[in-house]
């Protein structure tokens, strides 16, 4: 297993990384450059409370942070939350229109997660990325060198990649999977058991559409299932779509971990 | 009558439309990329040239990977039989189908006869592939039959209409960058366009020339303000940031500073033609008075039924060859490699692998160089950007950099581009 993976894994982060709690300041470190000694850190700006001209922020509390990355190395972020919040990630031109305007176009966007790990590599140069979070969250990142991660997963590691729990309604849900390469390993947790099954776009879009509903599909489909949980191995670049049936509000958690052959695959 | 390159480019451009190409069929049907099963093929199927009586290559592709792969395997084994499998009469620069959709260049000024590889003693044979048969070391094609005893894929990409819901119904509706075919067409529709909203997608990477998409934005912000049309460009992205990643940054501020809309996360899933409407699998439904859909990127099925790969071909990064089959090589775009899906790392790939093709037919010959990539994005006709990415010999990525939109870089794009079409051509 990894570094990064028994870090996140283990739970290092609730006892040992410096927190940032939503509301509250813990972290002035405006300007500075994260350190590249891979130990867990949390170098980013944590600005909290309301900003003007903001418009994504109401009645709940929210917390920006800006995240720098030197070149050659990843940043894995990981935002905690009790209750689902939103997370919207930028890019600084992004961050300037939406501080000037308010405007979140073009902002990658996360809804109702309690759960986020989102890396941030700078393979070529210095990266700058700011997080919006909406909601009571814990922000924490953990820095890694990519050539050294790469030489891991070469060596026959396996890493974690990426990876999201949210909360679901008491219906049939969509989960969007991706980006997805060749062998990876996608481990999928539910807090309690559901139906499910995993369907490649074209499927998906015949789902939505209403061309197909979710028995026809578990039929024909390879990943399905009751249960718990569920893992598998990508076997190409498709995109998948988890559909998950509750009859109860659940949580989904779905864990990426890059191995070898993923390395292999070049992206 | 004999079809001159010039007078089918000129014919091109004058009966194509609405995706209709060569005789008036569909150019998808035209270029045999529906599914034919190879087992399914009768034996009977005659062969288009006799058993081969010394080594024969037989490379499948003739864009950049699959003639540097010819004309370097020529260099390295003067005895050899080289057969390159080409649907097309003519060569056509892929990075230049950019340029040509944004009115900087005319088709005339970036394809090639095939005579000049013709003449380094390569035969090029106009055939649609139908299928391998790796078992048998043949291929089908639909002129007859070929028997191989080193085989190299080098056919691209194949565009997967049908990932996205109704465009393989309503083919009319959509035009794009990634096919020649589609590359006029979207042209003739650009010259067209009065005003409105202009939507261009992209399809999750890996896809041929992951600039290229921002780029086309880019260059149509320019064209339709030089001719003062209005136009709301927006880009319908299924990745979560611009491409290729190392550029996600740059391509954003630009993207800006040209007020082109984008959004992330957005997978086109289905196109509704009749209301002039996208529709991703968020649920957003976007509005366009011209659209580029791009879809995934695929190796053609032949591939798949060869049991060679799916979506691209399985080889090993280091040598090009098979996994499965020792005869068997694949480059470029339809190969499952870690380089960037490139004119310029193909056209390195073709060169690698001729020297481990040529290995394989027992001639000592030198390690082949690592590949490399460099190109230069248009941020504009008058700037580009600049990222060069260094692999060693096994795949495993050694450097990389990138720089700022600047002047200069347009000129080395056309000297770049130039190189690549010289060192095949000589003009």
């Amino acid at each position: 297993m990894g570094y990064l993976a028994r870090k996140f894994l283990n739970g290092l982060f609730t006892t040992a990384l410096i927190l940032f709690i939503c509301g509250i300041h813990t972290h002035n470190a405006s300007g500075e450059k994260p350190g590249a000694n891979h130990q867990s850190d949390n170098k980013a700006d944590n600005k909290a409370g309301t900003q003007p001209g903001v418009r994504i922020a109401d009645e709940v509390s929210f917390a920006e942070n800006r995240l720098d990355v030197k070149k050659g190395e990843v940043a894995f972020v990981e935002i905690r939350s009790q209750e689902p919040s939103t997370i919207y990630i930028m890019y600084p031109t992004q961050y300037n229109k939406y501080k000037t305007t308010g405007s979140l176009e073009g902002v990658l966007e996360h809804k109702n997660v309690t759960w986020l790990i989102h890396p941030v590599p700078a393979m070529l140069e210095d990266q700058t990325v700011y997080f919006i979070q909406k909601g009571e969250t814990i922000f924490s990142v953990v820095y890694e060198n990519i050539q050294e991660r790469i030489d891991g997963l070469i060596k026959g590691e396996e890493m974690l990649r990426a990876g999201m729990e949210m909360r679901v309604a008491d219906k049939e849900n969509v989960v969007r999977l991706t980006p997805l390469i060749p062998d990876l390993k996608m481990m999928l947790d539910f807090s309690k058991e559901a139906k499910f099954v995993i369907l490649k776009t074209i499927d998906f879009a015949r789902y939505r559409k209403g061309l197909k509903n979710f028995d026809q599909l578990y039929e024909e489909s390879v990943h399905k299932g009751s249960g718990t949980g569920y893992n598998f191995t990508t076997k190409d670049f498709e995109d998948l779509y988890l559909i998950i049936k509750t009859p109860d509000p659940i949580r989904v958690k779905y864990i990426i971990r890059a191995t070898k052959e993923s390395a292999e695959s070049g992206c | 009558m004999k079809l001159s390159r010039r007078n089918l480019l000129r014919s091109l451009g004058i009966s194509m439309a609405g995706g209709i190409f060569l005789n008036g069929v569909s150019s998808k049907k035209a270029f045999g990329e529906e599914k034919v099963m190879p087992d399914m093929m009768p034996k009977m199927h005659k062969p288009m040239m006799p058993s081969p009586t010394k080594k024969r290559a037989v490379i499948l592709g003739g864009g950049y990977s699959g003639l540097y792969c010819a004309i370097t395997l020529r260099e390295l084994a003067p005895d050899a039989e080289i057969v390159v499998v080409e649907k097309y009469p003519f060569f056509v620069s892929g990075p230049s189908h950019i340029d040509f959709v944004a009115g900087l260049k005319h088709l005339d000024d970036i394809s090639r006869s095939y005579d000049p590889v013709s003449a380094r003693n390569i035969r090029v044979v106009r055939s649609e592939i139908i299928g391998i048969i790796p078992d048998e070391r043949r291929v089908l094609t639909s002129s007859g039959d070929i028997e191989y005893n080193f085989l190299v894929i080098s056919t691209g990409i194949r565009i997967a209409d049908e990932d996205v819901l109704n465009l393989i119904e309503q083919p009319a509706s959509n035009s794009h960058a990634w096919e020649l075919g589609e590359t006029v067409e979207m042209r003739k529709r650009i010259e067209a366009f009065k005003g409105g909203r202009v939507v261009l997608t992209v399809p999750t990477a890996p896809f041929k020339c992951p600039p290229g998409p921002y780029e086309v934005a880019c260059l149509l912000r320019e064209y339709f303000d030089s001719k003062k049309i209005k136009a709301e460009i927006t880009i319908v992205d299924a990745n979560d940031k611009p491409q290729p990643g190392p550029l996600a940054q740059k391509w954003t501020s630009v993207l800006e500073a040209r007020n082109i809309i984008y959004k992330p996360n957005n997978k086109v899933i289905e196109i509704d033609a009749a209301g002039k409407q996208v529709i991703t699998d968020k649920g957003d439904k976007v509005g366009y008075d011209f659209v580029s859909i791009i879809p995934s990127n695929k190796a053609a099925t032949f591939i798949k039924d060869a049991g060679l790969g799916d979506p691209f071909v399985d080889v090993d990064p280091a040598t090009f060859k098979s996994k499965k089959y020792d005869n068997i090589f694949a480059v470029g775009d339809c190969a499952k490699v870690p380089y960037t899906k490139s004119a310029f790392t193909a056209s390195l790939q073709g060169k690698n692998v001729a020297h481990h093709v040529a290995k394989s037919m027992g001639l000592d010959v030198k390690e082949p160089a690592p590949i490399y990539n460099i190109c230069y994005p248009y941020v504009s006709s008058k700037e580009s950007l600049m990222v060069r990415v260094d692999w060693d010999k096994d795949g495993k990525m050694l450097k990389a950099e990138v720089d700022d939109p600047k002047k200069d870089y347009v000129g080395s794009r056309a000297a770049w581009e130039g190189g690549l079409i010289n060192g095949l051509f000589g003009s």
